[in-house]
Parts: structure tokens; C-alpha cells; sequence
């Protein structure tokens, strides 16, 4: 009898036994904001403050650089051209004419009125006539964009879309630094930053979307205190007699940048650089991004083209993982 | 003696494991993002609640192939060549406690419990 | 071995191949992943019942062999050896504390087991540990499956007993 109650004892225990509960103190939230949907994820004890914080800090951001709504800073600073605005709004422009001005013009806060000739504004989408993007283009340039303490004048509007999220993100970096919150992953709309580790001490694992099939993932990166931000053709396009028009207009022809390029992932220590570059580096095409990236190793990308080929930075050898096709871009 | 004794264990156990096994195969708890691995790699991850217009797509693999079905906010397996077809008289995913898996074809579907490969997306 | 035992062997494992294929074209009882009724574990008590362990153990993997190759592939074979296994050590270990008429609780004990160790071997092989949870319902099933072939198994022999404990004893010497 006796030696049956060990067996008797082992079913009963695996049967009735359940699987560890996770109690990491992980506080998630979502919700609305910049057009596009925040996953906000912390752990530790100061997690749900941290959260609370970033959360409103975002809405607030939201209300200054949404230039969709009336009540905005951004909306009243675009009627007058020139404007006496907060620091944030400052700040953002100021970066924003910095990776202007590192980039070429390949990335710039005052194409947005050749965004809107094409319908990207309010999805009614056309291709414009030529005549009406070279009359726009006149006014297109981050040179035309003047700051002088806290007076903004520019002879063009804005549209702070293309780098908000990013600049958000940093604040939020802030907070989660002030908060003393060890580990966190945020999605600000795609706009990833990966803070901390996880709590099994490994290295976040951030997923590149496939630009063929987007609910696939082509390729992950290991990392930890890092923005990761991904331009992609297939995030907003249509499609008119056959053709495919995207929402990545390069400012200098007006026109989406075409180069056989679909997706552009850039990895750093900014939030706003990153997501100002995706960008930037979409419209100079894999030869200048592949310039540029030498003269900037801080700067890590990962470039995927119609062959859904990848060509990352060297420095990501053995951060990035795939199964796709991939080759170093140097 | 002995016959009373096991008895009466055999009983005690199926009376927990059937109690705890209705519990647990008949909770719901929806969540929105879906993960669908085919021997072992995440092939697929679905946020369910995005889903507006249904879809249906194959995952064939050496084994065979299974038809996943995926409307808002449910996901099941409707086709699948493998003999016993338990994955498709599972019917949609529940739980993470009765996940739904093809042992043929190495194929599970199961919501992501925040504990998989990939944290999070760029896009 | 005689050519007595070789003959009894071979009826035993084709016996269970029967079953077992007979079984695989039996639409699942309950759809849960790894469940089976084990109708051909009945042969496996059997052979644990009236042969030396170890002609059980050959007439075991005999089978799972063969029926591999019959119906499912690399896959398949990997959770029936995985699960047979297991129940059939620990049927091997607990047989000779029974009578032939409690051989019942024998199989519980082996179809748990075996229902447990296909289990494992799927969490394994599909790391997913959710899985892991369906080690609950299947023991539940196991009990009455286990039971509903302890029974059949003690009738087999029962039955049998006249022709065969005569033959056996040839078998086994």
C-alpha cells in the first residue's frame, strides 16, 4: 500500500497544480491619441504612477501638436505663420529643423501641404496635378521655419505628425527615469521604446512588422533603453489605374519617394531622432541613408526592399534575427 | 480492501480533476492579441479586436496544412488535414487554458500571454 | 524463443495493431488534444499479465513502431512511444501487487500516465505550457477509460484462462 501513495500523491499533484501566476507588479494601459492607438506597459512599484504621468503627458502633447483640432497650439500657430508658442512646441520644431538639416531635407515638418494635395490629410485620396505640387513645392522647406526665443514664424504650415510620437516618447523616458520605474515597453503607435529589461533580466524582443504581410513579423531585435520607430510604404497608401501612392513624400519632388524601399526601422538612444529619421532615411534611399549611417554609428537601421530583402547597420549583427534574406548594409 | 481504497481514490480524483477540468475548459477570457505557432516559431500574431472583415488563411507546414478562420474578436481552425480533426471540433479560442493545438501538425494558437519571443511591434 | 512464444507474440502484437488502427478511424470521443481510449493498452496488460515483462515491452514498441508507419509519421510515433512508455513502466511496476480481477486499478494508473507523459512530450516539442493544462480533463477520461479497459483486460483473461494458462506456461519456460 504504502509504495502506491507516492504515484496516488504525484497525480493529484500534477493534476490539481496550477501554473505560476505572474505578479510582477506589470501595470498596462491603452488608449486614443495622436491618431493612433498607445499600449503603455511598466513594472515595479512606481509603475502605475509612471503611467498615469506618461498618459497624460501624451494627451497633453496631443492637444499642442494635433493640428486637426481648433483648440490646438499648432492649429492657431498654422493660421498665423508667426506665433509666440510654448517651449514643447519650440523644442519640437528646433529638433525637428536638426534632423533637417543632418538629413539633407529628406525629412521635413513643412511638407504637409503636398501631404494634404494627395489626400493624406483626410483620406480622400487623389493624385494631384503636377502644376498644383510645384506651386506647393515653392513653400516646402524646414529653412523657411525661423525661431527666435519664443517667437515661431514660418511662411508654410505644419505638421508635427511625422515626429510627435517620437518626441513624446522621450518625455516618457523621462517620467519613467524621474518615476524610478526599472522596466518598461511602450507603443506610442508603433513608435517603440523598449526601457529597462525584462524581468528575467533578458533583453526586450521588439518585432519588425512584415511590409508584405502585415501581420506577420519579419524580423525581431534584442535590445533594452533603445526607440525603435518603423516608416513603412503599407502603413497608409492607395492605389489609382494600377499605381501605388504612399504616404512618404519625398519634399524635395512632392512626389512619394519611389525606391524600392518598404520599410525603414531606426534604432536609437532618442525617440525623436528615430522617428524623425525612419523618415529621413525612407526618402534618401538606401546609397545617401547608407552615407549617412557611416557618419552617424550611433545610429542603427534596418532598411527592407520590395524583395522584402533586410540590409541592416553591422553594429546589429546578432541583435537582429530573422529568417528573411538579409545583408550588412557596410 | 484494497478494492474499497482505490475506489475510493479513483473517485476523490475524478470527482477534482472533472470539477476543475469544467471550470477551467469552460472559461472565457477574451483577450485582443492572438499568437499562431507552427512548430514552435510565432508564424502569425493577430490583434483579434482590429479585426473588422473576416479572413481565413492556411498554415501548411511539412505535416500538413490547417485553415484558420479569424473574425472579430474569435479565431478557430474550420479545415485541416490531419486524421483526428480535434482541432477544428474545438471550435474558437477561449482560454489559455484550453488552447487550441494540432499535435500532428506542431501547430497552437493562444493568446499572448505578454511571455512569448516578441514584446512589442514596430510599425 | 520458442516457436511457440514467437507465434503467441506475434498474435498479441498484431491483435493490438488492429486495435489500434481500428481505433484511429473512431472519431474522437472528446476533442481534446492527446486523448485516446487506449483500447490497445488492454493488449498491453495482457501481455504484462501473462508474458515476462520484457516480451511486453517488445510487443510495445513493436507496435507503436509499426503504427507509425501505418497512420502519422515522426510526430505521431514521438507522443504514442513518449506516453506508451511511461504507462507501460509504471503498469511493469505496480502489475504484481494485483490479482488478475484488479488489473482495473493497474490500468488507471497506466492510462493516466499515459495520457501525462504525452502531454509533456507536447508541451515539449510545441513550447507552448498551456498545454500542460490539459493534463486535467485527460485524467478525469483516464479514470474511466482506464477502468473500462482494466475490466475488458480481466475478462480477456478470464476468458482465455483455460486455453492459455497451459500454452503460457509452455510460453514463459
Amino acid at each position: 500500500m504504502k509504495k502506491l501513495l507516492l504515484p496516488i500523491i504525484f497525480v493529484l499533484f500534477l493534476s490539481s497544480c496550477s501554473l505560476p501566476q505572474k505578479d510582477d507588479g506589470k501595470v498596462t494601459t491603452d488608449f486614443y491619441a495622436m491618431d493612433t492607438p498607445m499600449i503603455l506597459t511598466a513594472y515595479g512599484n512606481t509603475a502605475s504612477i509612471a503611467i498615469k504621468e506618461i498618459k497624460s503627458e501624451i494627451l497633453e502633447l496631443d492637444k499642442k501638436f494635433n493640428r486637426k483640432s481648433e483648440d490646438s497650439e499648432l492649429y492657431k500657430f498654422n493660421i498665423n505663420g508667426r506665433v509666440k508658442v510654448s517651449d514643447d512646441l519650440i523644442d519640437i520644431v528646433s529638433k525637428s529643423k536638426e534632423i533637417s538639416d543632418a538629413t539633407d531635407g529628406a525629412f521635413d515638418i513643412t511638407v504637409s501641404s503636398i501631404m494634404d494635395l494627395w489626400g493624406f490629410y483626410d483620406q480622400n485620396y487623389t493624385v494631384p496635378d503636377d502644376k498644383d505640387i510645384q506651386e506647393k513645392l515653392k513653400k516646402v522647406g524646414y529653412k523657411h521655419i525661423t525661431i527666435d526665443g519664443d517667437l515661431l514664424t514660418a511662411i508654410t504650415m505644419l505638421d508635427l505628425g511625422g515626429i510627435a510620437k517620437g518626441y513624446a516618447s522621450d518625455k516618457a523616458m523621462e517620467i519613467l527615469q524621474k518615476t524610478g520605474v526599472s522596466s518598461a515597453i511602450l507603443s506610442l503607435g508603433g513608435n517603440i521604446l523598449a526601457y529597462g529589461k525584462r524581468s528575467d533580466g533578458s533583453n526586450w524582443s521588439v518585432g519588425i512588422e512584415d511590409p508584405i504581410q502585415t501581420d506577420k513579423v519579419i524580423a525581431t531585435l534584442d535590445i533594452s533603453d533603445k526607440f525603435v520607430v518603423t516608416s513603412g510604404t503599407y502603413q497608409r497608401f492607395f492605389t489609382e489605374n494600377g499605381v501605388l501612392y504612399h504616404h512618404i513624400i519625398d519634399p524635395k519632388t512632392g512626389y512619394p519617394a519611389d525606391n524600392n524601399l518598404t520599410s525603414v526601422s531606426v534604432i536609437s538612444d532618442s525617440g525623436t531622432v528615430a522617428d524623425g529619421l525612419s523618415t529621413g532615411l525612407f526618402v534618401m534611399g538606401l546609397d545617401k541613408a547608407r552615407e549617412f549611417l557611416k557618419a552617424h554609428p550611433q545610429i542603427d537601421a534596418v532598411f527592407i526592399d520590395n524583395d522584402n530583402t533586410l540590409y541592416y547597420t553591422p553594429s546589429l549583427d546578432g541583435i537582429l534575427k530573422t529568417d528573411a534574406n538579409k545583408v550588412p548594409l557596410f | 480492501m484494497k478494492n474499497k481504497v482505490f475506489i475510493i481514490i479513483f473517485a476523490t480524483v475524478l470527482a477534482i480533476t472533472g470539477t476543475v477540468s469544467l471550470y477551467i475548459m469552460h472559461r472565457h477570457t477574451p483577450q485582443s492579441i492572438v499568437l499562431v505557432k507552427s512548430d514552435n516559431k510565432i508564424i502569425r500574431r493577430i490583434d483579434l479586436a482590429a479585426v473588422t472583415s473576416p479572413y481565413e488563411f492556411d498554415v501548411k507546414s511539412d505535416y500538413g496544412y490547417n485553415t484558420v478562420y479569424v473574425s472579430h474578436n474569435s479565431i478557430k481552425i474550420i479545415d485541416a488535414d490531419c486524421p483526428d480533426k480535434i482541432c477544428i471540433s474545438h471550435g474558437e479560442l477561449k482560454s489559455n487554458y484550453s488552447p487550441i493545438v494540432c499535435l500532428p501538425h506542431k501547430l497552437t494558437i493562444i493568446y499572448d500571454d505578454g511571455n512569448t519571443d516578441i514584446d512589442v511591434i514596430a510599425n | 524463443m520458442n516457436s511457440k512464444k514467437l507465434v503467441f507474440m506475434a498474435i498479441l502484437l498484431s491483435l493490438s495493431l488492429v486495435i489500434y488502427i481500428i481505433e484511429a478511424q473512431i472519431p474522437p470521443l472528446v476533442p481534446i488534444p492527446g486523448f485516446k481510449i487506449g483500447l490497445s493498452n488492454s493488449i498491453t496488460l495482457f501481455a504484462l499479465a501473462t508474458l515476462k515483462k520484457r516480451d511486453a515491452l517488445i510487443i510495445l514498441v513493436l507496435r507503436i513502431i509499426t503504427a507509425s508507419v501505418f497512420s502519422g509519421g515522426m510526430s505521431a510515433f514521438l507522443y504514442s512511444i513518449s506516453g506508451g512508455m511511461l504507462c507501460f513502466i509504471v503498469e511493469a511496476l505496480i502489475i504484481n501487487l494485483f490479482t488478475e480481477k484488479q488489473l482495473w486499478i493497474v490500468s488507471i494508473f497506466g492510462a493516466i500516465s499515459h495520457n501525462i507523459g504525452q502531454v509533456l512530450v507536447a508541451v515539449l516539442i510545441t513550447k507552448t505550457p498551456y498545454i500542460a493544462w490539459y493534463i486535467v480533463p485527460l485524467t478525469a477520461i483516464s479514470v474511466i477509460t482506464g477502468l473500462f479497459i482494466g475490466i475488458l483486460t480481466t475478462m480477456l483473461l478470464l476468458h482465455s484462462n483455460g486455453i492459455l494458462k497451459k500454452s503460457v506456461k509452455d510460453i514463459n519456460t
